[in-house]
């Protein structure tokens, strides 16, 4: 069942469409950095966009912070959202739960194959990241290896790889959350569009409570409060606290959200 | 399994993961016997206890936003989340987390070197007498200092315990004694244990919210090691020296005001070596008499008149934020303007500016 959804998911033009186009955004950046020079304000802007003039080797992770925020959240809200209700407007769920497969596992499956989605995107984003990195950002000297961390440290060739690992690892993670919700909508609708737009809608609500200073006692539920933590992976020793809590928050919002989707879909009267 | 079942599954579920972490919270600490003099005994005697730990930290204060005085407003305005690690007074590092950089203190002997991630920039200065607030004032232990300096016994009562980053912390209230008074209380908490300041709330003239508060929420009482304290310039970064205390206002300065007494506030320490500033009060009732010179007075008036809440009148522009008091003298030409700034009320601050202009046309060392 899952290798059915994986197939699938790898198979639709649709999937690759929608992370070539996650993946022009930064691109686009990396050429107009590139042609102009001109990195944002201190202060402003996306995590290391400034740092990429000098050091392009943190660009994956500057390509990570501009899709994190938006652009990566809605693609992954639309793909989850379709997951269920797609099925459903194409008339095809009835035909699916025929065959001797379990609802829950069909949910599962359908889980698995938006979390892989999100592996491969984040994994091109970061990879395309690196070469547009490498090739047109960066002024220091060749045989430079060392990269300065955010503490100001330096850090070396290995120990860059394996935090930009644990970095992609932890977006991948923070897509977890939205996954799960868009999946649970995903489930109490026909329409796939509106599964998406309710993840979406939950996740602007978050985004514009973390602004608000009477909302702070909701700060730590709130789904978008830790995404951009994964700059923390760069302090120098690491900031593990709202790693960790990120990634548990994470965790949370899966097993609430997907135990929805199972209490909702197990029964629910399958018409289309 | 039935639908409503499954539905309360989950129900169950979610009350479970939202209620687990307030519990947890919301945990009574065991509380200890430890008198108010006991306690305040302990918390003076903690200086040297070596610590690293995560702070949050939160100002109310509205200050002006001048260049000069733009990083302080920052700081004692907004939240703050800081990294610290102390091993001595010699030896420190404090760093200030933004959601993409951080700026970094790293003190070594007298002198410190400022990190910005930001701008790239390492700049390194040496201590001065006289310095603006850095993050490092917001940590609990150096603001507890700060305020405990020079209190009575009979100031201090006892505040039950609270549990602080996993810790059992007896509370303590100072309740300022003198009549010129801005701030009306301060509780803090310590480490039982050892006695470190854990959480300091500071309480201004009648404000229900503490205007300015700070709290670990994660610290470790073990000496941090050597190599994270030291810093070494990144690859192809220049350090640039700042002179002594870029942040000071050593250079500032033309004049003094000299008196043993103002508004009925004693001077503190004698008569400043290099007769940069004069220090009144006692504990947190604290007065401090700057004269500027034009480079800085002007800015700062010119924000002033600007800003929102000051008072002009012919003592000059007031500005009250929270318990912080400040007044800057009229534009005279040729003659520098003096700030005074302090924990006092507006009352003793217009009192302090009447001798203190009335001394600037006179002989120093006129006495109030």
């Amino acid at each position: 069942m899952i290798l059915v959804e994986l197939r699938k998911l790898v198979r639709r033009p649709r999937t690759w469409v929608t992370i070539g186009l996650l993946d022009a955004l930064p691109t686009l950046v990396a050429i107009l950095l590139a042609i102009t020079d001109l990195g944002p304000r201190a202060g402003t802007g996306p995590p290391f966009l400034s740092a990429v003039l000098s050091d392009g080797t943190l660009f994956p992770l500057a390509a990570l912070g501009i899709v994190l925020p938006l652009f990566l959240p809605v693609a992954v809200a639309v793909v989850a959202g379709e997951a269920v209700a797609g099925e459903a407007q194409g008339g095809t769920l009835r035909y699916l739960l025929v065959r001797p497969v379990g609802r829950t596992r069909l949910l599962m499956a359908k889980l698995v194959s938006v979390i892989a989605f999100v592996v491969l995107t984040v994994v091109v984003v970061a990879a395309t990241g690196y070469v547009t990195g490498a090739l047109l950002l960066g002024d220091q000297p060749l045989q430079t290896t060392l990269t300065t961390s955010v503490s100001g440290s330096a850090l070396s060739a290995t120990e860059v790889w394996q935090r930009t690992g644990l970095a992609m690892g932890y977006v991948m993670i923070s897509m977890l959350g939205v996954a799960a919700v868009a999946l649970f909508f995903s489930t109490l609708t026909d329409t796939p569009l509106s599964a998406a737009l309710g993840a979406l809608a939950l996740l602007i609500a978050s985004t514009l409570l973390l602004t608000l200073d009477a909302a702070d006692a909701l700060a730590p539920y709130l789904p978008t409060r830790y995404w951009l933590a994964f700059i923390d992976l760069f302090r120098d020793p690491i900031l593990w606290r709202d790693v960790v809590r990120g990634a548990l928050q994470q965790g949370a919002y899966v097993l609430v959200f997907l135990g929805a989707a199972w209490a909702n879909f197990t029964t629910k009267d399958i018409t289309s | 399994m039935t639908a409503v079942r499954r539905w309360c599954l989950v129900a169950v579920g979610v009350l479970l993961l939202v209620a687990t972490p307030l519990a947890v919270n919301a945990w009574p600490a065991g509380d200890t016997e430890i008198t108010a003099r006991q306690l305040l005994d302990k918390v003076q005697a903690a200086d040297d206890v070596a610590y690293s730990g995560y702070v949050e930290a939160v100002g109310g204060l509205s200050l002006p936003t001048t260049d000069e005085f733009g990083a302080v407003a920052d700081l004692f305005g907004g939240a703050s989340r800081l990294r610290v690690w102390w091993r001595s007074d010699e030896s420190w590092r404090v760093d200030r987390l933004a959601a993409s950089g951080e700026t970094d203190l790293f003190h070594a002997g007298d002198a410190t070197t400022t990190w910005d991630y930001e701008r790239l920039t390492t700049t390194a200065t040496l201590d001065a007498l006289v310095f603006l607030p850095r993050t490092v004032e917001l940590l609990p232990p150096r603001l507890a200092r700060l305020v405990l300096t020079g209190v009575r016994p009979e100031e201090v009562s006892r505040l039950p315990a609270a549990r602080i980053a996993g810790r059992t912390a007896p509370g303590l209230r100072l309740t300022p004694s003198a009549p010129q008074a801005s701030i009306t209380r301060v509780d803090l908490w310590a480490d039982a244990e050892s006695g470190l300041p854990l959480r300091v709330q500071v309480y201004g003239n009648g404000q229900g919210a503490a205007p300015v508060e700070t709290s670990f929420v994660q610290v470790t009482l073990d000496q941090p090691a050597a190599d994270v304290v030291a810093f070494e310039p990144p690859p192809g970064s220049q350090p640039r020296f700042g002179g002594v205390g870029s942040d000071s206002l050593l250079g500032h300065i033309p004049a003094a005001f000299e008196s043993r007494a103002l508004a009925g506030l004693p001077r503190v320490g004698g008569a400043s070596p290099a007769h940069l500033f004069s220090r009144y009060g006692r504990g947190v009732t604290q007065l401090l008499v700057l004269a500027l010179d034009y480079d800085v007075s002007e800015p700062l008036r010119d924000q002033l008149a600007s800003a929102a809440g000051v008072v002009v009148d012919d003592l000059g522009s007031a500005l009250a934020a929270g318990p912080l008091h400040l007044r800057l003298s009229p534009h005279r030409h040729y003659e520098p303007s003096w700030l005074l700034v302090g924990t006092v009320d507006d009352k003793t601050l217009r009192r302090a500016a009447r001798t203190v202009y009335g001394a600037d046309a006179a002989p120093a060392g006129m006495a109030s």
